[in-house]
């Protein structure tokens, strides 16, 4: 057996490394993607997502993939362009390559974008204004699948993917500091959510997160303040600006997105 | 589900069966996410460390289905359930392998064309020598990743088989539908690319180990 004496140890190393990995996540993970668990075990991977951030990176990351990714996993093998399967793909974007191996996700998922909001002209002080941005919701399900008006909520359900597009109206090479405020039961929540936006072709920012990890389950809307990293406001002077109206100040910019629902919060 | 999609049904998908591709994307989904999910996981602290975990999973799973799919489907033709992995356990272990080489180097590494059974057997047989018996627990752990990189699948489930589980030759024989002699040709072809890759690792640079004799 000495001619196998290499491998027998690389065995032995990778016997180690299998029960660890399996310790550490076991199976219920791979049953998590593949939509398999009974609500008791997928409410305890949920408990254990919200005492510790490894088990929340596991939890998005094991969340299954939803019916969007396989309409674009699909097209991309067929060589389809991901947008010959969006419903109405936003042409600033679906004509870049840039991102289309990386990206090819989210140019396509473009087309099942909540079409919403509120159009800000961001006349930010700084090195260049930045310019209007659109403020789009994605992911989960669209209102028109859900079997409601465009009107209507966009609807998630937990773990789904919530995918927030801050699109550009002129190209930038702009990326602004952002927060991402919460409104539950009517109220701005006091903790923003500060993610790293994805800087896209032509400025475009995009945000992504999970429906009842990174956006709390009784979200019904959210706001994004846009400028400097050191003069954004917190949601006690964001609320003031909402209620007045003034949506824009010398160094940020507000922005509310249309609303949204993530089942199973009451 | 995945069960369920036979060998025909692949066939039929690699044949421009919307229908039937549609279902095995479906299929696959679970088990290329699951095994990329686990492989960024351990890798969280370095590579990508700061962009979205599920970004991540969603383009690298992506990536995956576009490497199955690739010219003609190279690589998912060449799943021989008679070969006893199942599509499932076949797609986990060229995803491992993928995703390895992607997180590794940032690219897509196609397999080398594999030496055939002749000139495995031609070869003499190579002996590890004392340095296999001091390999570094790192060591190990980086020529076992090199390893992943290189086997195909059938590679991968041989070692998996012989070394990891460690059955015995006719047990590997009945599960694999291979003959003595080309499990013993796995073996020795195993044992060649090990240490070669040994060798190959021990000469990076930082390394003060010096290439053990009669390995590569």
């Amino acid at each position: 057996m000495s001619d196998d004496r290499l491998l027998s140890q690389l065995g032995k190393i990778a016997r180690e490394e299998q029960e660890a990995e399996r310790a550490r996540l076991d199976e219920r993970w791979d049953r998590l993607a593949g939509g398999e668990l009974s609500a008791d075990e997928e409410a305890e991977l949920r408990a254990l997502a919200e005492g510790s951030a490894a088990a929340r990176d596991a939890y998005q990351a094991f969340s299954p993939l939803g019916s969007d990714f396989h309409e674009r996993v699909v097209a991309a093998i067929e060589g389809k362009s991901p947008s010959a399967v969006a419903p109405s793909p936003p042409p600033a974007l679906g004509a870049r390559p840039a991102r289309r191996r990386r990206g090819l996700a989210w140019t396509a998922s473009l087309g099942s974008l909540a079409a919403t909001l509120v159009f800000v002209l961001l006349r930010f002080v700084g090195p260049g204004p930045l310019p209007i941005y659109q403020a789009e919701l994605g992911g989960g399900l669209s209102a028109e699948r859900s079997g409601q008006g465009g009107a209507e909520p966009r609807r998630y359900r937990p773990g789904d993917p919530v995918v927030l597009l801050l699109r550009a109206a002129t190209a930038t090479d702009r990326k602004p500091a952002l927060r991402v405020f919460f409104v539950c039961r009517g109220a701005i929540q006091p903790e923003p959510w500060q993610p790293e936006p994805v800087r896209l072709p032509g400025g475009n920012l995009e945000i992504r997160g999970s429906a009842g990890l990174d956006i709390p389950a009784c979200t019904e809307r959210l706001w994004v303040v846009l400028g400097r990293p050191s003069a954004l406001p917190d949601a006690a002077v964001l609320g003031r600006a909402a209620a007045s109206g003034k949506l824009e100040s010398r160094s940020w910019r507000a922005i509310q997105t249309a609303g949204l629902v993530i089942e199973g919060s009451g | 589900m995945l069960d369920t999609l036979s060998a025909a049904e692949v066939q039929r998908a690699l044949g421009g069966d919307s229908t039937a591709l549609a279902s095995l994307v479906r299929g696959l989904t679970p088990v290329i996410q699951g095994r990329v999910a686990r492989a960024l996981l351990a890798r969280r602290s370095g590579w990508a460390a700061g962009r979205s975990v599920r970004q991540e999973v969603e383009d690298l799973t992506q990536e995956i289905f576009l490497q199955l799919f690739a010219e003609d489907g190279k690589i998912l033709r060449s799943w021989q359930p008679e070969r006893g992995l199942s599509l499932g356990g076949f797609v986990a272990l060229v995803t491992e392998r993928q995703t390895v080489s992607i997180l590794r180097t940032g690219k897509r590494n196609p397999w080398k064309e594999e030496p055939t059974l002749v000139e495995d057997l031609d070869r003499p047989a190579t002996d590890g020598g004392p340095e296999a018996a001091t390999a570094s627990r790192e060591e190990l752990r980086l020529l076992l990743e090199r390893l992943a990189e290189e086997l195909t699948p059938l590679g991968r489930q041989l070692f998996d088989l012989l070394f990891v589980r460690e059955l015995g030759q006719e047990e590997v024989q009945r599960r694999t539908g291979l003959s003595a002699d080309a499990v013993y040709a796995w073996r020795s072809r195993l044992r060649r690319l090990a240490g070669r890759l040994y060798g190959e690792i021990s000469e990076m640079p930082g390394e003060k180990r010096t290439s053990p004799q009669g390995w590569a």
